[in-house]
């Protein structure tokens, strides 16, 4: 501009001293973005010649360059900076979940997307009695010995889950008990990590239970010592009782009868009790083992349905009892004894519990399928809703005024479970509500040659 | 008179056990374990012989295991008694040459009928 105060593109404003009367304004341009302009001012009109212009021009794309350089810089500076944070941040939290991972008490073992393992916590490193340095990197099947026989499911659920992650259910998790090499026992909890689709390995978390399984053991022991040095005392006073009722002593007056009949009534309940806990004890434990073999169940039914009509009969409370069963029936899978105690368990319960007058029925559908269900159905108090969950759980017996009027030790239906569960069967009830009766059914495979 | 052998270390169920049979009408001889069990048998010649499972110098097992191995008694018949929960023992015993076991607690009633089945299969 050759003067200011005739130029009209400049515009007055204060910040500019008004003996200045000539300038070049050149722009700082930065690819086609303006980012400020340079201006040089004279105070003669008509100055700056255009040699001048072009030396302002250069130093104006000098200065352009060197501001977006100092910009760049500081960007590069700020990215710097929060990488770096991150990073560190990440540090933190590292070894934050490693610290976590190390504290724990229980045994945490990683393994990457080829089942190697990539991490092992020092408890695991003592449950499993291995050395971290030692298997970290290794392939996890190398290792396969220590966990003993059981463990080739879990290595198997492993091995699946990283072949097929989509065949991974969300929520799906694997609980094993494991006896290791050494004859320690460990629950192993086992989850994948899958991060969408991609399967990234496994987490798996070991405890040693040792103890509490061999707490659990004791108990058993114990409470299968005790039940069994009650026996003794009570065949002496049930036998004693039974002696002194059947006159074999001399005559009894009324009273005395009446008061002895009681004693042996409790001791009878006391020998059922006994007999329960005994039971119980030793299904857990793990000392019953079954003696499977092929078993009509018609024969058991009938056999259960004769003794209680006899015990009806005997106690004078009149009951019709029915057996309908399929004809063909295929034979069953299981112990005769056991089953024998399954049916007739139910079959008495039915009786306990229905009024008399009343109607039980055994029915066994026939079948198609490899299993043969068994239908305990009465005419009794019936179940309510509320206790048909909590009716195979230990000591319940539900609220039903007949039902505690009668005596029971609410083990029957457990044990009852455990067997019918130990033959590979199920066991469930179905009650319609109060004064429709019950129905309990069970389910045994058929029986197949050469199993 | 039918005589029965009776071996069983409690002193109670021994009583309670000689008192029935007697009741029933049979000649008893007690004892309290195996080993005088079997020298018993041997000087007795009982019509059947109960034995307790678990008794102390001989159990019940190992003495119907030498009955049944001396000629002069291996033909009378031995019933074991014998708690529930010890199928194992019962096992044993029945391979040991037992006729039958009978588990405890028993009604005395119980008990003469069982002595009393396995007394006519052996014709006695």
């Amino acid at each position: 501009m050759e003067d200011l105060h005739k130029d009209p593109r400049w515009v007055r404003s204060g910040t500019v001293a008004s003996e200045h009367r000539s300038s070049i304004v050149a722009p700082l341009l930065v690819g086609e973005d303006v980012i400020g302009v340079l201006m040089v001012f004279h105070r003669q009109v008509g100055y700056f010649g255009p040699e001048r212009l072009g030396m302002v021009k250069a130093i104006a794309g000098q200065v352009a360059i060197a501001i977006n350089n100092a910009h760049l810089y500081e960007l590069i500076r700020d990215q710097a900076e929060r990488l770096g944070n991150m990073l560190r941040k990440e540090q933190v939290e590292a070894s934050r979940s490693q610290a976590i991972l190390e504290a724990v008490a229980d045994g945490v073992v990683v393994t990457g997307p080829e089942n190697r393992i990539t991490f092992l916590n020092s408890s695991a490193a003592a449950i499993l009695d291995l050395k971290a340095e030692n298997v970290i990197d290794q392939p996890l099947e190398a290792f396969g010995g220590i966990f003993g026989r059981a463990a080739s499911t879990w290595m198997q659920t492993i091995s699946n889950w990283s072949n097929e992650p989509d065949s991974y259910q969300a929520g799906e998790s694997y609980a094993e008990q494991l006896e290791l090499e050494d004859g320690r026992i460990a629950l192993v909890h086992l989850a994948p990590v899958i991060l969408q689709n991609d399967f990234l390995g496994t987490v798996s978390i070991f405890r040693d239970i040792t103890h509490e399984v061999e707490v659990d053991r004791l108990k058993s022991e114990f409470v299968a010592t005790v039940s069994h040095e009650l026996r003794t005392p009570m065949t002496s006073i049930r036998g004693y009782v039974d002696i002194l009722l059947m006159g074999a002593a001399g005559a009894l007056n009324e009273n005395q009868t009446h008061f002895l009949s009681i004693v042996k009534n409790n001791t009878e309940r006391l020998n059922i009790l006994v007999n329960d806990l005994l039971d119980i004890s030793r299904i857990e434990a793990g000392r019953v083992t079954l003696a499977p073999q092929s078993l009509d169940l018609r024969d058991v039914a009938e056999d259960a349905l004769a003794d209680l009509l006899r015990r009806s009969q005997e106690e004078n409370k009149p009951m019709a009892f029915a057996l309908d069963a399929a004809k063909n029936l295929p034979r069953v899978q299981g112990d005769a004894e056991r089953i024998r105690q399954v049916l007739g368990n139910l079959v008495s319960n039915a009786y306990h519990y229905t009024p008399e007058n009343g109607q039980i029925t055994v029915h066994i559908p026939v079948t198609d399928s490899n299993e043969v269900q068994v239908d305990v159905m009465d005419t009794g108090v019936a179940i309510t809703i509320a206790d048909q969950g909590r009716i195979f759980d230990r000591f319940y017996r539900g609220g039903d005024p007949l039902v505690l009027a009668t005596h029971g030790t609410g083990l029957g239906l457990e044990i009852e479970k455990q067997l019918v569960e130990m033959h590979n069967g199920r066991i469930w009830l179905k009650s319609d509500g109060v004064g429709k009766g019950s129905t309990f059914s069970f389910t045994l495979p058929v029986y197949k040659k050469g199993e | 008179m039918t005589k029965i052998l009776i071996a069983e270390d409690e002193p109670d169920i021994r009583d309670l056990i000689a008192f029935t049979l007697r009741f029933a009408g049979y000649e008893v001889a007690t004892c309290s374990n195996g080993e005088e069990a079997v020298q018993l048998a041997k000087k007795e010649y009982p019509d059947l012989i109960l034995l307790d499972v678990r008794m102390p110098r001989m159990t019940g097992y190992d003495a119907c295991k030498e009955i049944k191995a001396d000629p002069t008694l291996k033909d009378v018949p031995v019933v074991f008694l014998s708690a529930k929960g010890q199928e194992a023992e019962i096992n044993d015993g029945m391979e040991a040459g037992a006729e039958e076991y009978l588990l405890k607690p028993f009604a005395p009633d119980q008990l003469t009928e069982r002595v009393r089945s396995v007394l006519a299969k052996f014709g006695k």
